[in-house]
């Protein structure tokens, strides 16, 4: 199931409210922020992880992915800027 | 637009450099020996003429100087709005994007075409252009029309490619871009061409 992090109807950022022990039901109940990574689309998500899987080579991950190099480096520097713009 | 136009008018997007850098160096090849062979000379980066006396060696001259004029002038424009661009993402649209231009003087070459410009010409030479019949009229709109279409496919070639070896995304990038495409066009045309013809 996928986590949204933005909320449906005025689109602020989401925070949990509620966390739960999946054996004894347990919860626990407050406001916390959603870690960084969290806060990133699920397509950011898994290019972070590909790249951290192709071991930091973007000419590895545009091979995977069957687009050029520039191609995968303009998208990284799309995510980088997004990311200093959100953590600035 | 559907992925497989998106390939044909940026190739950039898709294919690693060194596919484009063999496509890029065999369409230069062929267009040096078609160049030699139809006697045609760039007497500008973006401007053909027949020229009786072309040598093979002039023309691999012609090429190689009007590729690596684009080539470095985008070159040195790309690393200056991003210092991450790679001189190889540049070389290769500025090969590719010449592939349509050498399909234009192909297609300048087909004997019917041939014989209508050659029409032309002597009509406009002996200033009887009204006799000329429709169907060379017809042909030569339909070939203007098509080497127009070849010119526009060139450039959207040239633009994606920048586009994508940069990461271009403000006007500014653009303007730059044709203004560094006129600079070529000057430095040719005033410097290059006239020393080559010496040669």
């Amino acid at each position: 199931m996928k986590l949204p992090i933005y909320c449906p109807s005025c689109e602020h950022a989401l925070n949990v409210s509620q966390l739960q022990c999946e054996v004894c039901a347990t919860a626990v109940s407050g406001n916390y922020e959603l870690p960084f990574y969290l806060k990133l689309s699920r397509e950011e998500q898994d290019f972070i992880m590909d790249f951290f899987l192709a071991s930091g080579s973007i000419k590895e991950m545009s091979k995977q992915a069957g687009i050029s190099y520039p191609t995968m480096r303009n998208k990284m520097d799309d995510m980088i800027e997004k990311i200093k713009k959100m953590t600035s | 637009m559907s992925k497989n136009w998106k390939i044909v008018f940026n190739p950039f997007e898709r294919y690693p450099e060194r596919d484009l850098a063999i496509a890029g160096i065999i369409g230069l090849l062929l267009s040096i020996l078609l160049f030699w062979w139809a006697k045609q000379t760039n007497d500008g980066v973006y401007h053909v003429s027949p020229r009786a006396n072309v040598s093979l060696a002039g023309a691999i001259t012609e090429a190689v100087v009007c590729t690596l004029l684009v080539g470095i002038l985008l070159s040195g424009l790309g690393k200056a709005i991003n210092p991450r661009t790679r001189v190889i993402d540049i070389l290769n649209a500025t090969l590719i994007h010449r592939i349509p231009l050498t399909l234009g003087i192909l297609v300048l070459q087909l004997p019917f075409i041939k014989a209508a410009m050659d029409q032309i010409m002597q009509a406009v030479k002996g200033n009887r252009i009204e006799t000329l019949p429709g169907s060379t009229l017809w042909i030569s709109t339909v070939v203007s029309l098509l080497m127009l279409a070849f010119f526009v496919y060139a450039v959207v070639l040239l633009v994606n490619g920048f586009r994508t070896a940069v990461h271009a995304r403000k006007a500014i990038h653009y303007v730059l871009f044709a203004a560094a495409l006129i600079l070529a066009e000057v430095i040719y045309r005033m410097l290059l061409y006239p020393l080559l013809l010496t040669f």
